[in-house]
């Protein structure tokens, strides 16, 4: 029996090698066209994996502040060395991935003693690690030491802070506890350093952000109407820290977790860890401190990574699929090429005794031979695909022609598995329509004589399944809104989803055929009519040989139409990327500039532009109700963008100008403001200012401001100082917020020529307002009764101070900081300023009567009323140079209009810088431009800013700065370095920056190469498959042919109909394809496109049929009919005589 | 229809001649060697003669009609069919020739499976671009002409072998041809049917003033034509009844 069998297997092996390789040629041909498709979905596969295997690690650690962790801890019960070694290890466990750390450890706020100065200044000392690479020792060294017990502390100060306050290197000072039960600190000087970089991240969690001196630092309570100078850090070591040299009110531990070897597969375990770590931290140093708080946008980091892997997959899930059905048809078309060349080969087999399992066997033999080849190369060749596309990809993988171990060693199990499906395929479709013939030679007779009515039968019945799945899918994935599923952790790609695609460009194709009989018929009708033959044949051919002609159609519209959608989803997907980017940025650059005040609009004008301020933030808006007098009853976050005229007019392009931004520009435009005109080369304000009258309280202050406007209409204001002496005069002055005098260290003087140079270049800035707030200074004044005051504030002999330009040095003593400068000695002229007395409002509601107006020289504004003094509420008043605003006009989106309820009809209140304005409905649209696509409210600029400055905002009214830049490239080159010398365009975003780093991060690249390898594949397959249906077609019918050219038919009429007949049948195909693949991209493509948290992009995704897909179905029509003709002339050259003579027995 | 000029070839006999064939031989290189289909042929047709060519198979009978019909190339010797010398005619002159002058009847059949009893034979008036209306004039004639009328709708796979070569015969006969070759038109056919067919053909070649060749190995069938040529291993052997 053992030996049969063995006698059987040999029968097999040895017919396999003889029958393969008289029928090499035929073989190689269906072996080429499964190893193409195994090959493109191998490279699908290692584009996948080469995708996440860059991506994660490249989103991970793309900007290490965003995985840095803060850890804030406050109220510390055990020594700072002992809490913060429990967080290293609670963070490390918890995370399961090492973490290295750095401790900021602050001190209280201490009182520093300012001689003459009603309020002290203020100081705080920290530990810093890495201070020494985030700041620079400018004289003297960083501390090292402390001896402990009553010596005083070794410190580095900050050098502007030391200057200010009149710090020397070297002096001992004490420092003393604001709280009744703190401890003075007595500190030595043995530094003084200056910060390069307060953007730094190092000094995000600075008191002063990294400055070193405020000068207007918010006495607490005061609600940041009172103001005193503050110094700091006060940078102390860590051992003096450890050793407890000072009371820390707050550590922070920031620490860094080393994400190198994170992968995909971690990113789930990871989000876990990092979701339940605050808990977890705190929970393990409860018996440490009383607060411990967690800061990072690590979650959000690794959720992008995970979004983006996740996303990439949905892409390469659809691109396989659609892939693998063109794969499906193109091996059905070269398996029929086999199995009808191996018709005659079988019968004889089975006529000489073979049985049909014996035959099924050698045919299984044979084609998982080829599959097992088609397998073990394709992979490989994936590899080479990826290298051949290019990009960070093709880099990233090993070249397989240097190193061909090492490369398949790095090939993912996924492009092994690719091979192997698809050499599966080649298998099942070889063997099936043997599984299906006939048992018998009588069954077979009788099966072809039912083949019509049952095949047409088959054929509906499959058509209507196939629709009906379609339907399904499309269904589903218009329920479930795009191929994912689930949110967060357990956002994932839904494969039943991922069939959808296919599953309607399947059924799209297989009713498309259903048109093939319709034509064919057409052309029959013009043949019977017709004289001549080559029309006729072709017409006959396709319309009553269906089945041959429809596989070939069917193959062609799938292949096309996987092409078509390749190309259109690649299109719309990279469109969408383009709009979402837009969306986001807002104008063609964006400067994020927030040192850049309005003075400094000049830097920023190069290169053509002219830059725009705006202000983008986040802001409250409130409901106003009836029931309470107009109150503000609820609020809620939003988006606001405050841009003028000019900048909103960027909006209101392309599908931003769809999308909201033709409402957002058409917001009408403030009216322009009167004012004086201060020139250019402005330094600051002087002025005397005198107060008069009655004051409700000793413990009431005064604060003055002044309000400038500059060439591009921002707003923004000086500090004029606060007073509390009544009936004295008394002169201030007041430097811009932006002016940063050029001090020389070693000297501490600034030269005439670095003056020049601070004030050049400057927008020219006018005199729009003065504006003063009554303050209470005193908590006690909270339970104050309501008392009516009457008070008279005089603002004289206004100067506008500049360089004097022939001074050599000025002396920098307490220039800084803002307080009275002695001018003549300064180097400072002071040009008296004429004031026109029309054209100036009195705002407020405390402002009295006829006494409050401008003056020749200045300003007067008389107080008057009963108010409670609350320091959250200040009295208010201005004169201002514009005509009042009432109404803020606003674009609101549609949610948020929702959420208002009312608003339309009542209005609500914005709340921003420190004030509410009331505001009114203008427009409502589904989103606002420059936002996230949230709730958002978008006003005019100079219209808020105004309206805040009414409502005793301050400001700063400008966080950026939009450029209608013509070519963004050269702007950004141009823009110079800013006062701190850092390159403003490292601060600055365009759209084409953004829509590259879009398009070309490791995580999403995949994306568009895959599309684009799916169009490329299923034009190769089209091309290739319909070559192969013609020479079958061709074949199958040499005979045929041979007796029409023994009637007569030349060889030229018999090119031209199978060339006739071929084209139409691509040119069918062609359309069909093009037709489905559009139509499936238009009805699913937008579910597919997804924006980087995995939602709904925004704006809504817009349909691109690029103009690649015509040329992609005239390349098809233009290769078929190279190729069919190529076939027709070798079925020319074919001697009809020995086709005669072979006849059917050939 | 034009008249034939008389042809002689050889010594003047002062016979209408529609086919000479003089010295013909035929022979095909394969990897066996050389095959010599035919050696030697030479034979004249006067015209309305019918021809029975006999011949065991492998004899050279489809070779020398495919010489004669202009479907393969003697390798040496020459034909001549309706004055026309077939063996200098290019590969255009001999479809012409095989579309206007001669026609064929296969053993297979050679109908076109896909078409209907009718458009099989309106083929080859398709290629000489009659006018539709005389076409089907005519196929109607000529499928009343082989008893097929009623079957005009019909394809070949729903017809009998019979009625498939009738349909071929009604398909030679389209163009009113002067010379019909048939190639075993039989030989798919049984006796009886063979006979009919047989009888048909000698009929329509009677009929039509047409002459013919038709190769066959049937003796029986020898005896409805006018004269017989046998071939054995590619050599005339026997000319009865010239």
């Amino acid at each position: 029996m053992r030996r049969q069998r063995r006698g059987v297997l040999t029968w097999l092996l040895r017919l396999v090698r003889h029958r393969s390789w008289a029928q090499v040629r035929l073989l190689a041909v269906a072996g080429l066209v499964a190893l193409l498709v195994a090959a493109e979905v191998a490279t699908l596969a290692v584009l996948a994996g080469t995708s996440e295997r860059l991506g994660v690690p490249a989103t991970l650690l793309a900007d290490a502040g965003r995985t840095r962790l803060t850890l804030t801890i406050g109220g510390l019960d055990r020594p700072l060395p002992e809490v913060v070694a429990h967080a290293e290890r609670a963070l490390t466990e918890t995370l399961g991935v090492p973490v290295t750390t750095e401790v900021q450890a602050t001190s209280p706020m201490y009182d520093v003693a300012r001689p003459g100065k009603w309020l002290p200044g203020y100081a705080y000392v920290d530990r810093r690690d890495g201070v020494e690479d985030a700041a620079e020792i400018v004289a003297g060294t960083w501390p090292t030491s402390w001896a402990g017990g009553d010596a005083p502390v070794p410190v580095a100060v900050p050098a502007g802070g030391a200057r200010a306050l009149g710090i020397d290197l070297g002096e001992t000072w004490t420092l003393e506890a604001q709280r009744d039960d703190g401890t003075d600190v007595v500190v030595r000087v043995v530094g003084l350093y200056d910060v390069p970089a307060p953007d730094d991240d190092h000094w995000s969690r600075d008191r002063l952000g990294g400055v070193g001196y405020e000068p207007d630092y918010p006495v607490p309570f005061s609600a940041g109407f009172l103001t005193t100078e503050a110094v700091g850090p006060f940078v102390v070591s860590a051992e003096a820290a450890d050793a407890g040299a000072f009371e820390v009110r707050r550590a922070v531990v920031r620490a860094d977790p080393d994400l190198t070897g994170v992968r995909a597969g971690d990113l789930p375990r990871l989000r876990r860890a990092v979701a339940g770590l605050a808990e977890e931290v705190a929970f393990r140093l409860e018996d440490d401190a009383g607060e411990v708080g967690l800061g990072s946008a690590l979650s959000r980091v690794l959720r992008e990574a995970a979004t983006g892997v996740v996303v990439t997959r949905a892409g390469v899930a659809v691109a396989t699929v659609l892939l693998l059905l063109v794969a499906v048809a193109a091996l059905l078309q070269s398996a029929r090429l086999v199995s009808e060349a191996r018709a005659a080969e079988h019968d004889l087999l089975r006529a000489r005794g073979a049985s049909r399992g014996q035959v099924l066997a050698a045919v299984t033999l044979e084609a998982a031979l080829l599959g097992v080849g088609v397998a073990a190369l394709a992979p490989p060749i994936g590899l080479l695909g990826v290298r051949l596309l290019g990009g960070p990809l093709a880099d990233a993988v090993a070249d397989p022609l240097r190193d061909p171990l090492g490369a398949l060693r790095a090939l993912p199990g996924t492009a092994w598995a690719a091979g192997g499906i698809v050499a599966a395929l080649l298998v099942v479709v070889s063997v099936v329509p043997l599984l299906r013939a006939p048992a018998t030679f009588v069954e077979g007779q009788q099966a072809r004589g039912r083949r019509g009515r049952r095949g047409s039968l088959a054929r509906l019945a499959a058509d209507l399944v196939a629709v009906g799945a379609a339907a399904l899918g499309w269904t589903q994935l218009r329920a479930y809104g795009g191929l994912l599923v689930g949110s967060g952790e357990r956002l994932a790609v839904d494969p039943v989803l991922a069939v959808g695609p296919a599953l309607l460009l399947l059924a799209a194709a297989l009713v498309g055929v259903r048109v093939l009989p319709l034509a064919g018929a057409a052309l029959e009708r013009l043949a019977r009519r017709g004289r001549g033959l080559v029309v006729p044949l072709a017409g006959w051919d396709v319309g009553r040989r269906s089945h041959h002609a429809g596989a070939a159609v069917l193959l062609l519209t799938l292949a096309i139409g996987a092409s078509t959608f390749g190309l259109t989803q690649r299109a719309t997907w990279q469109r969408s990327q383009e709009d979402q980017a837009a969306f986001v940025v807002g104008p063609p650059v964006v400067v994020e500039d927030a040192h850049t005040a309005a003075v400094d609009a000049r830097a920023l004008a190069v290169a053509g532009a002219d830059p725009q301020p705006v202000l983008r933030d986040d802001a409250r808006v409130v409901r106003r109700t009836a029931d309470e007098g107009g109150e503000a009853v609820s609020g809620m976050g939003v988006e606001l963008v405050a841009a003028p005229g000019p900048a909103r007019a960027t909006l209101d392009r392309g599908r931003l100008a769809d999308e909201g931004g033709t409402e957002v520009a058409a917001l009408p435009a403030a009216p322009p403001s009167g004012g004086v005109p201060l020139g250019d080369d402005v330094l600051g304000l002087q002025a005397t200012v005198e107060i008069s009258g009655r004051l409700l309280h000793e413990a009431t202050a005064l604060s003055l401001r002044a309000i400038l406007e500059d060439e591009a209409g921002a707003l923004s204001t000086v500090s004029l100082g606060q007073r509390t002496a009544l009936e004295t005069e008394e002169q201030v002055a007041a430097l811009l917020p932006d002016v940063r005098l050029p001090v020389a260290p070693e000297s501490q003087q600034a030269s005439a020529d670095a003056l020049a140079e601070a004030v050049a270049g400057r927008s020219a800035l006018r005199l729009v307002g003065v504006q003063a707030f009554l303050v209470a200074t005193d908590n006690a004044l909270l339970w104050a009764p309501w008392e009516s005051y009457d008070l008279t504030v005089e603002v004289r002999d206004l100067a506008v101070l500049r360089p004097a330009g022939d001074v050599a040095a000025v002396p920098a003593e307490r220039w800084a900081s803002g307080l009275t400068l002695d001018a003549a000695r300064a180097g400072i002229v002071a040009d008296p300023l004429e004031i026109p007395a029309g054209g100036w409002t009195p705002i407020g509601d405390a402002m009295g009567g006829e006494k409050t107006a401008m003056l020749g020289d200045g300003a007067r504004l008389h107080f008057i009323g009963t108010v409670n003094l609350l320091p959250e509420a200040p009295a208010i008043g201005a004169l201002v140079a514009w005509e009042p605003v009432e109404d803020v006009p606003a674009v609101l989106t549609a949610d948020l209009v929702e959420r208002l309820r009312d608003a339309t009809t009542r209005g609500f209140e914005i709340r921003v810088s420190q004030a509410a304005v009331r505001a009114v409905v203008a427009d409502v649209v589904p989103w606002i431009p420059a936002t996230s696509g949230g709730s958002a409210v978008a006003v005019d600029h100079t219209t808020l800013a105004r309206a805040v400055l009414q409502r005793g905002g301050l400001g700063p009214f400008v966080d950026e700065w939009w450029v209608d830049a013509a070519d963004p490239e050269a702007y950004l080159a141009a823009l110079p370095p800013d006062l701190d010398g850092t390159p403003r365009a490292a601060r600055a975003t365009s759209i084409d920056g953004a829509v590259a780093a879009s398009l070309e991060h490791p995580v999403r690249v995949a994306v568009p190469l895959v599309l684009a390898l799916l169009a490329l594949g299923g034009a190769l397959v089209a091309g290739i498959g319909f070559v192969v249906h013609t020479a079958v077609t061709v074949r199958e019918r040499d005979l045929e042919l041979a007796q029409l050219r023994a009637v007569g038919l030349t060889r030229g009429r018999l090119t031209a109909a199978l060339a006739l007949e071929s084209g139409m049948l691509a040119g069918l195909g062609v359309v069909l394809g093009v037709g489905t693949g559009a139509g499936v991209a238009a009805l699913v493509g937008h579910l597919l496109v997804v924006a980087p948290d995995g939602g709904p992009p925004i704006p809504p995704v817009e349909l691109v049929v690029p103009p690649t897909v015509g040329w992609l179905a005239a390349g098809i029509v233009a290769v078929v009919a190279a190729l069919t003709l190529a076939v027709a002339a070798a079925q020319r050259t074919a001697d009809p005589a020995s086709l005669l003579r072979a006849g059917d027995g050939r | 229809m034009t008249a034939w000029p008389a042809v002689t070839t050889g010594p003047a006999t002062g016979v209408d001649l529609a086919v000479v064939a003089e010295g013909v031989s035929r022979t095909y290189r394969s990897s066996g060697g050389d095959v010599h289909a035919l050696r030697d042929v030479s034979f004249a047709v006067p015209r309305g003669q019918l021809v029975a060519l006999v011949g065991r198979s492998g004899s050279g009978k489809t070779t020398l009609l495919n010489c004669v019909g202009g479907l393969d190339r003697p390798t040496s010797g020459r034909v001549v069919v309706g004055g026309q010398e077939v063996t200098a005619l290019d590969e255009r002159g001999r479809t012409r020739l095989r579309r206007d002058e001669l026609a064929f009847v296969f053993q297979t059949f050679g109908l076109v499976p896909m078409l209907s009893a009718a458009e099989n034979v309106g083929l080859p008036m398709r290629l000489r671009r009659v006018a539709p209306a005389e076409r089907e004039a005519r196929v109607a004639h000529l499928l009343e002409l082989v008893g097929l009328a009623p079957h005009a709708a019909q394809r070949p796979s729903e017809l009998s072998g019979g009625q498939q070569q009738r349909v071929a015969i009604a398909r030679a006969l389209a163009n009113s041809p002067r010379l019909l070759i048939a190639d075993e038109p039989t030989g798919q056919l049984d006796a009886e049917t063979g006979a009919t067919i047989m009888a048909l053909l000698r009929s329509v070649v009677r009929s039509e003033q047409m002459t013919a060749i038709i190769s066959t190995h049937d003796a029986s069938l020898m005896a409805m034509a006018d004269r017989t040529l046998r071939l054995a291993d590619g050599r005339l052997v026997e000319d009865t009844g010239a």
